[in-house]
Protein backbone atom coordinates (compact mmCIF):
# COMPACT_ATOMS: atom_id res chain seq x y z
CA UNK A 1 0.00 0.00 0.00
CA UNK A 2 2.70 2.45 1.05
CA UNK A 3 4.90 1.27 -1.84
CA UNK A 4 2.12 1.88 -4.33
CA UNK A 5 1.57 5.36 -2.97
CA UNK A 6 5.29 6.13 -3.17
CA UNK A 7 5.36 4.75 -6.70
CA UNK A 8 2.52 7.03 -7.77
CA UNK A 9 4.01 10.11 -6.10
CA UNK A 10 7.36 9.48 -7.77
CA UNK A 11 5.72 8.94 -11.15
CA UNK A 12 3.84 12.22 -10.85
CA UNK A 13 7.00 14.06 -9.80
CA UNK A 14 8.98 12.51 -12.66
CA UNK A 15 6.33 13.56 -15.16
CA UNK A 16 6.20 17.10 -13.80
CA UNK A 17 9.98 17.54 -13.74
CA UNK A 18 10.40 16.06 -17.20
CA UNK A 19 7.64 18.30 -18.55
CA UNK A 20 9.36 21.35 -17.04
CA UNK A 21 12.63 20.30 -18.69
CA UNK A 22 10.95 19.79 -22.06
CA UNK A 23 9.14 23.14 -21.70
CA UNK A 24 12.42 24.93 -20.99
CA UNK A 25 14.07 23.34 -24.04
CA UNK A 26 11.05 24.02 -26.25
CA UNK A 27 10.75 27.63 -25.08
CA UNK A 28 14.45 28.22 -25.62
CA UNK A 29 14.35 26.68 -29.10
CA UNK A 30 11.34 28.76 -30.18
CA UNK A 31 12.85 31.96 -28.75
CA UNK A 32 16.21 31.25 -30.41
CA UNK A 33 14.58 30.42 -33.76
CA UNK A 34 12.76 33.77 -33.67
CA UNK A 35 15.92 35.65 -32.78
CA UNK A 36 17.92 33.84 -35.49
CA UNK A 37 15.42 34.87 -38.14
CA UNK A 38 15.17 38.48 -36.91
CA UNK A 39 18.94 38.96 -36.51
CA UNK A 40 19.65 37.24 -39.82
CA UNK A 41 17.26 39.51 -41.72
CA UNK A 42 18.35 42.65 -39.84
CA UNK A 43 22.15 42.24 -39.95
CA UNK A 44 22.73 39.72 -42.77
CA UNK A 45 25.88 38.49 -41.04
CA UNK A 46 26.69 35.15 -39.38
CA UNK A 47 28.61 36.83 -36.54
CA UNK A 48 25.48 38.16 -34.81
CA UNK A 49 24.23 34.65 -34.04
CA UNK A 50 26.82 33.83 -31.36
CA UNK A 51 25.08 35.53 -28.37
CA UNK A 52 21.78 33.90 -29.34
CA UNK A 53 23.50 30.49 -29.68
CA UNK A 54 25.00 30.99 -26.22
CA UNK A 55 21.58 31.68 -24.73
CA UNK A 56 20.10 28.68 -26.53
CA UNK A 57 22.92 26.56 -25.09
CA UNK A 58 22.00 27.77 -21.60
CA UNK A 59 18.36 26.84 -22.17
CA UNK A 60 19.37 23.37 -23.39
CA UNK A 61 21.70 22.83 -20.44
CA UNK A 62 18.99 23.92 -17.98
CA UNK A 63 16.42 21.63 -19.60
CA UNK A 64 18.90 18.76 -19.50
CA UNK A 65 19.45 19.31 -15.79
CA UNK A 66 15.73 18.91 -15.20
CA UNK A 67 15.62 15.76 -17.32
CA UNK A 68 18.59 14.31 -15.47
CA UNK A 69 16.85 15.05 -12.19
CA UNK A 70 13.80 13.16 -13.47
CA UNK A 71 16.03 10.23 -14.48
CA UNK A 72 17.56 10.12 -11.01
CA UNK A 73 14.15 10.16 -9.41
CA UNK A 74 12.95 7.41 -11.71
CA UNK A 75 15.73 5.07 -10.60
CA UNK A 76 14.10 5.10 -7.16
CA UNK A 77 11.16 3.09 -8.43
CA UNK A 78 12.56 1.09 -11.37
CA UNK A 79 11.89 -2.56 -10.59
CA UNK A 80 13.74 -4.39 -13.40
CA UNK A 81 17.31 -4.45 -14.65
CA UNK A 82 16.06 -3.75 -18.18
CA UNK A 83 14.47 -0.48 -17.12
CA UNK A 84 17.49 0.45 -15.04
CA UNK A 85 19.76 -0.21 -18.03
CA UNK A 86 17.66 2.04 -20.25
CA UNK A 87 17.66 4.76 -17.63
CA UNK A 88 21.42 4.48 -17.33
CA UNK A 89 21.82 4.81 -21.12
CA UNK A 90 19.55 7.88 -21.25
CA UNK A 91 21.32 9.45 -18.27
CA UNK A 92 24.71 8.76 -19.91
CA UNK A 93 23.62 10.42 -23.15
CA UNK A 94 22.22 13.42 -21.31
CA UNK A 95 25.29 13.77 -19.12
CA UNK A 96 27.62 13.60 -22.13
CA UNK A 97 25.52 16.12 -24.00
CA UNK A 98 25.46 18.42 -20.98
CA UNK A 99 29.25 18.25 -20.81
CA UNK A 100 29.67 19.04 -24.52
CA UNK A 101 27.14 21.89 -24.35
CA UNK A 102 28.90 23.45 -21.36
CA UNK A 103 32.25 23.14 -23.12
CA UNK A 104 30.91 24.76 -26.28
CA UNK A 105 29.35 27.54 -24.22
CA UNK A 106 32.69 28.21 -22.53
CA UNK A 107 34.49 28.32 -25.89
CA UNK A 108 31.92 30.66 -27.41
CA UNK A 109 32.09 32.94 -24.36
CA UNK A 110 35.86 33.03 -24.59
CA UNK A 111 35.64 33.89 -28.28
CA UNK A 112 33.17 36.68 -27.57
CA UNK A 113 35.37 38.05 -24.79
CA UNK A 114 38.39 37.91 -27.10
CA UNK A 115 36.56 39.83 -29.80
CA UNK A 116 35.19 42.28 -27.24
CA UNK A 117 38.58 43.44 -25.92
CA UNK A 118 40.18 43.29 -29.35
CA UNK A 119 42.51 40.40 -28.60
CA UNK A 120 42.69 36.84 -29.75
CA UNK A 121 41.37 34.25 -27.26
CA UNK A 122 44.78 32.59 -27.12
CA UNK A 123 46.50 35.79 -26.02
CA UNK A 124 48.56 35.33 -22.91
CA UNK A 125 48.08 31.59 -22.89
CA UNK A 126 51.13 30.70 -24.93
CA UNK A 127 53.96 32.27 -26.89
CA UNK A 128 52.83 33.70 -30.19
CA UNK A 129 53.43 31.22 -32.97
CA UNK A 130 53.33 31.41 -36.72
CA UNK A 131 49.97 32.43 -38.06
CA UNK A 132 48.62 33.60 -34.70
CA UNK A 133 46.84 36.91 -34.91
CA UNK A 134 48.33 39.70 -32.87
CA UNK A 135 47.13 43.27 -32.87
CA UNK B 1 6.09 15.68 -26.77
CA UNK B 2 6.92 14.06 -30.09
CA UNK B 3 4.82 16.80 -31.67
CA UNK B 4 6.99 19.42 -29.96
CA UNK B 5 10.10 17.71 -31.32
CA UNK B 6 8.68 17.76 -34.84
CA UNK B 7 7.77 21.44 -34.43
CA UNK B 8 11.33 22.30 -33.39
CA UNK B 9 12.67 20.28 -36.34
CA UNK B 10 10.46 22.27 -38.72
CA UNK B 11 11.66 25.51 -37.09
CA UNK B 12 15.28 24.32 -37.50
CA UNK B 13 14.80 23.78 -41.22
CA UNK B 14 13.08 27.15 -41.60
CA UNK B 15 15.81 28.99 -39.66
CA UNK B 16 18.56 27.27 -41.67
CA UNK B 17 16.88 28.23 -44.95
CA UNK B 18 16.40 31.86 -43.86
CA UNK B 19 19.99 32.07 -42.60
CA UNK B 20 21.34 30.64 -45.84
CA UNK B 21 19.32 33.13 -47.87
CA UNK B 22 20.08 36.21 -45.73
CA UNK B 23 23.74 35.66 -44.82
CA UNK B 24 24.83 33.38 -47.66
CA UNK B 25 26.90 31.38 -45.17
CA UNK B 26 26.21 27.64 -45.32
CA UNK B 27 28.40 27.14 -42.26
CA UNK B 28 26.29 29.47 -40.09
CA UNK B 29 23.11 27.88 -41.43
CA UNK B 30 24.39 24.37 -40.67
CA UNK B 31 25.38 25.37 -37.13
CA UNK B 32 21.97 26.82 -36.36
CA UNK B 33 20.30 23.77 -37.91
CA UNK B 34 22.36 21.42 -35.73
CA UNK B 35 21.73 23.47 -32.57
CA UNK B 36 17.99 23.38 -33.06
CA UNK B 37 18.02 19.71 -34.09
CA UNK B 38 19.74 18.90 -30.79
CA UNK B 39 16.96 20.75 -29.00
CA UNK B 40 14.42 18.64 -30.91
CA UNK B 41 16.34 15.46 -30.03
CA UNK B 42 16.36 16.39 -26.35
CA UNK B 43 12.62 16.93 -26.30
CA UNK B 44 12.12 13.57 -28.05
CA UNK B 45 14.50 11.90 -25.60
CA UNK B 46 11.94 12.58 -22.87
CA UNK B 47 9.44 10.16 -24.41
CA UNK B 48 11.64 7.34 -25.69
CA UNK B 49 10.04 3.94 -25.47
CA UNK B 50 12.56 1.43 -26.82
CA UNK B 51 16.27 0.83 -27.39
CA UNK B 52 15.97 1.64 -31.11
CA UNK B 53 14.76 5.20 -30.42
CA UNK B 54 17.49 5.63 -27.83
CA UNK B 55 20.20 4.47 -30.24
CA UNK B 56 18.80 6.79 -32.92
CA UNK B 57 18.93 9.79 -30.56
CA UNK B 58 22.48 8.90 -29.50
CA UNK B 59 23.63 8.65 -33.13
CA UNK B 60 22.07 12.04 -34.00
CA UNK B 61 23.73 13.71 -31.01
CA UNK B 62 27.12 12.10 -31.73
CA UNK B 63 26.89 13.07 -35.39
CA UNK B 64 26.02 16.61 -34.40
CA UNK B 65 29.07 16.79 -32.11
CA UNK B 66 31.33 15.52 -34.89
CA UNK B 67 30.04 18.00 -37.45
CA UNK B 68 30.23 20.84 -34.92
CA UNK B 69 33.81 19.94 -34.04
CA UNK B 70 34.74 19.84 -37.73
CA UNK B 71 33.12 23.24 -38.30
CA UNK B 72 34.81 24.75 -35.25
CA UNK B 73 38.17 23.36 -36.31
CA UNK B 74 38.04 24.77 -39.82
CA UNK B 75 36.50 28.07 -38.74
CA UNK B 76 39.20 29.11 -36.25
CA UNK B 77 41.01 32.34 -36.87
CA UNK B 78 44.77 32.37 -37.15
CA UNK B 79 45.57 31.33 -40.70
CA UNK B 80 46.50 34.72 -41.96
CA UNK B 81 43.33 36.48 -40.87
CA UNK B 82 42.27 37.95 -37.55
CA UNK B 83 38.90 37.52 -35.85
CA UNK B 84 37.43 40.38 -37.82
CA UNK B 85 38.90 39.13 -41.06
CA UNK B 86 41.71 41.73 -41.14
CA UNK B 87 44.87 40.83 -43.01
CA UNK B 88 48.06 40.30 -41.03
CA UNK B 89 51.65 39.79 -42.05
CA UNK B 90 53.95 37.34 -40.30
CA UNK B 91 57.46 38.44 -39.48
CA UNK B 92 60.23 36.39 -37.87
CA UNK B 93 61.36 37.62 -34.48
CA UNK B 94 65.08 37.92 -33.76
CA UNK B 95 64.73 36.74 -30.19
CA UNK B 96 65.14 33.05 -29.47
CA UNK B 97 63.02 31.26 -26.92
CA UNK B 98 64.85 29.44 -24.17
CA UNK B 99 65.00 25.74 -24.58
CA UNK B 100 63.67 25.59 -28.10
CA UNK B 101 66.71 26.71 -30.09
CA UNK B 102 64.52 28.06 -32.85
CA UNK B 103 63.32 31.54 -33.66
CA UNK B 104 59.65 32.26 -33.02
CA UNK B 105 57.46 34.33 -35.26
CA UNK B 106 55.24 37.27 -34.56
CA UNK B 107 52.59 38.74 -36.74
CA UNK B 108 51.40 42.29 -36.98
CA UNK B 109 48.39 43.79 -38.75
CA UNK B 110 48.93 45.57 -42.03
CA UNK B 111 48.36 49.28 -41.99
Amino acid sequence: MAEELLDRVVQVLVTVIEAVGAAVIFGGAVWAAGRFVVEGIRHRSGAVFTPVRLTLGRFLALGLEFQLAADLLRTAVSPSFGQLGRLAAIAAIRTALNYFLSRENREEKRKLAGEGDGTSPADGAAPVGEGTTRR
Amino acid sequence: MKGLGSLITALALLVAAVTLLTTGSWRAALRLLLDLLVAAGLVRLAVLTNWGDLAGAAVVIALRQLVSAALLGSGRPGRGTGPAGDRVVVERSVARWPGTGTGRTRSRPTS
